[in-house]
């Protein structure tokens, strides 16, 4: 592993790992107790969209993800909740939609698209510099609005009613929170793919609840958690030398069902 | 100061097109503590939402605290229906009834000491400072609805709203949440509904019943006739207290 180290692309890659855990662990425990792991998953998939923009335009696609996912995020969030349709309605049009769109601009694209295999799931071996320095921007950014606007966050999650009838505005906070999700998924989709990404969304954030008593001390063990996964995954697929994005999934649902069998015979 | 704190007249309300709450006419006084019973869909939740400003009538005029009800939010604490979901929600006592105090105070870094000392007035009032550090999930349920009844304290309100509070907690725990109700209660007005018509009356002022349509009455003294127009069934209802009064099962012929 220490020989590993010395190449530029596996210590950006293990960058590139730890700055995702961060960002998962922390939005990944608002996603588990708000139960909006499948919008998530509209908005990674709709964020292919984003991916073929950029490459018809000829820009880092990352640049173009970015808008396009939190342009998703409130498109999904403001159509369910204002036009009465059921939520996973909103969630399943808006998931094909993005794809389709993606599918059609690349197309569009002169050439050979290199790397889209890398956007579907992931490439944490070609992580660039470029590509870190945003990842660390969003980090920030995610951060930052976490501390602004935790007890908000935590109070339209515990209870929407409540939190409306004690005068929050709680469609803004909602729409903060898909916002969050949405730069979390576009931090995730460098690391493990448009179709992999709620699997560290979810696991890490899902696998400390069973022990954790409160948000708080979920978005502190869950980057831990994350961080293991991501690490191991990503030595174990550099030894074996198989896919990086599917080994860091299969570890992380490895230890979902140990911890699930473990805190049953716990009783947690 | 002697405005009364809900005001509702004529108001109807539909949802997709069924007509729950029909003409509805009620006022609340200052210091009142009243009981709104009736059968299951029989608008009660609705009522409480259209006091909160969560559901708007589709006719009718509503006047809380003598404003409208967003602009009395403030002042009205709120003991929701409750859910399956918030029992294993990673919260501490502590935590959820500092949420009482977020209305007046978010989007700030911290807490303020008003509001910790608010949260604290308020769990005392509910005897569970000594559980403050538990996660809500590890409480009876008795103990989980004085932590909810404290968090709508924390706000120091004038009017307390309450949905179904004795709802899945035993006989014994129900009594106590009334006596505590009848502690807290000197100067609040206590608007609270509930489809258990059992135990209430020896504890509140008054009762309305809501059947679609507003039955209300000035007094504890429900009319047979009422019961039978509100519910298709027989009731059996038992109101001790004073004034004494029961009420016989009765029989459709």
């Amino acid at each position: 592993m220490i020989e590993a180290l010395q190449f530029e692309f596996m210590q950006n890659a293990l960058l590139a790992a730890l700055l995702a855990s961060v960002a998962c662990g922390i939005v990944g425990a608002y996603v588990v107790v708000k139960r909006i792991v499948f919008i998530a998953g509209g908005i990674s998939h709709a964020a292919f969209g984003g991916i073929g923009l950029g490459y018809w335009l000829g820009v880092n696609p990352l640049w173009v993800v970015t808008p396009f996912s939190l342009a998703a995020a409130m498109a999904i969030g403001l159509i369910s909740r204002a036009s009465k349709t059921a939520e996973d309605t909103t969630i399943g049009v808006f998931w094909a939609l993005g794809m389709a769109l993606g599918i059609i601009f690349i197309g569009l694209s002169p050439g050979y698209a290199p790397d889209l295999f890398s956007y579907l799931f992931g490439n944490i071996l070609t992580v660039t510099t470029t590509d870190l320095y945003i990842l660390l921007a969003l980090d920030i950014l995610i951060v930052l609005v976490v501390c602004l606007l935790h007890r908000e966050f935590q109070a339209i999650a515990f209870d929407e009613d409540y939190a409306a009838a004690s005068g929050l505005p709680v469609m803004a906070i909602y729409l903060a929170l898909l916002g969050l999700t949405a730069l979390t998924v576009v931090i995730l989709i460098r690391i493990v793919g448009i179709i992999l990404v709620i699997a560290l969304l979810t696991i890490p954030a899902a696998v400390v609840r069973k022990w954790a008593g409160s948000l708080k001390a979920m978005m502190c063990a869950a980057p831990i958690v994350a961080a293991f996964f991501t690490c191991a995954g990503l030595v174990l697929s550099y030894y074996l030398d198989i896919a990086s994005g599917a080994t860091i999934i299969v570890v992380a649902g490895g230890v979902y069902f140990i911890n699930l069998i473990v805190a049953r015979r716990r009783g947690a | 100061m002697n405005v009364n704190p809900v005001e509702l007249h004529e108001v109807s309300f539909a949802y997709n097109g069924t007509e729950v709450l029909r003409q509805v006419t009620l006022t609340v006084r200052p210091g009142e503590f009243l009981a709104v019973i009736g059968p299951n869909g029989g608008g009660k939740t609705t009522l409480l939402k259209i006091i909160l400003g969560l559901l708007r009538p589709s006719e009718g005029t509503v006047t809380v605290l003598g404003t409208d009800p967003v602009s009395a939010r403030a002042q009205i604490g709120y003991v929701p229906q409750r859910s399956a979901h918030e029992r294993d929600f990673p919260i501490s006592v502590w935590d959820t009834v500092l949420m009482g105090r977020l209305g007046r105070r978010a989007f700030r870094l911290s807490y303020h000491s008003d509001d910790e000392d608010a949260a604290r007035e308020a769990l005392r009032a509910v005897e569970m400072l000594d559980y403050q550090d538990r996660q809500i999930g590890r409480l009876s349920e008795g103990q989980r609805q004085r932590v909810f009844v404290a968090r709508a304290l924390a706000g120091r309100p004038r009017l307390l709203l309450m949905d179904e509070p004795t709802a899945s907690v035993d006989v014994v725990m129900q009594a106590g949440i009334y006596q505590l109700l009848q502690k807290i209660k000197q100067d609040l007005t206590i608007v609270l509904v509930t489809h258990d018509i059992g135990v209430i009356a020896s504890y509140v002022d008054k009762i309305a019943c809501l059947g679609g349509e507003m039955f209300y009455h000035d007094s504890k003294e429900i009319g047979q006739k009422d019961l039978e127009k509100m519910y298709d069934c027989p009731v059996e209802l038992i109101a001790h207290g004073v004034p004494h009064r029961v009420v016989r099962e009765h029989r459709h012929d």
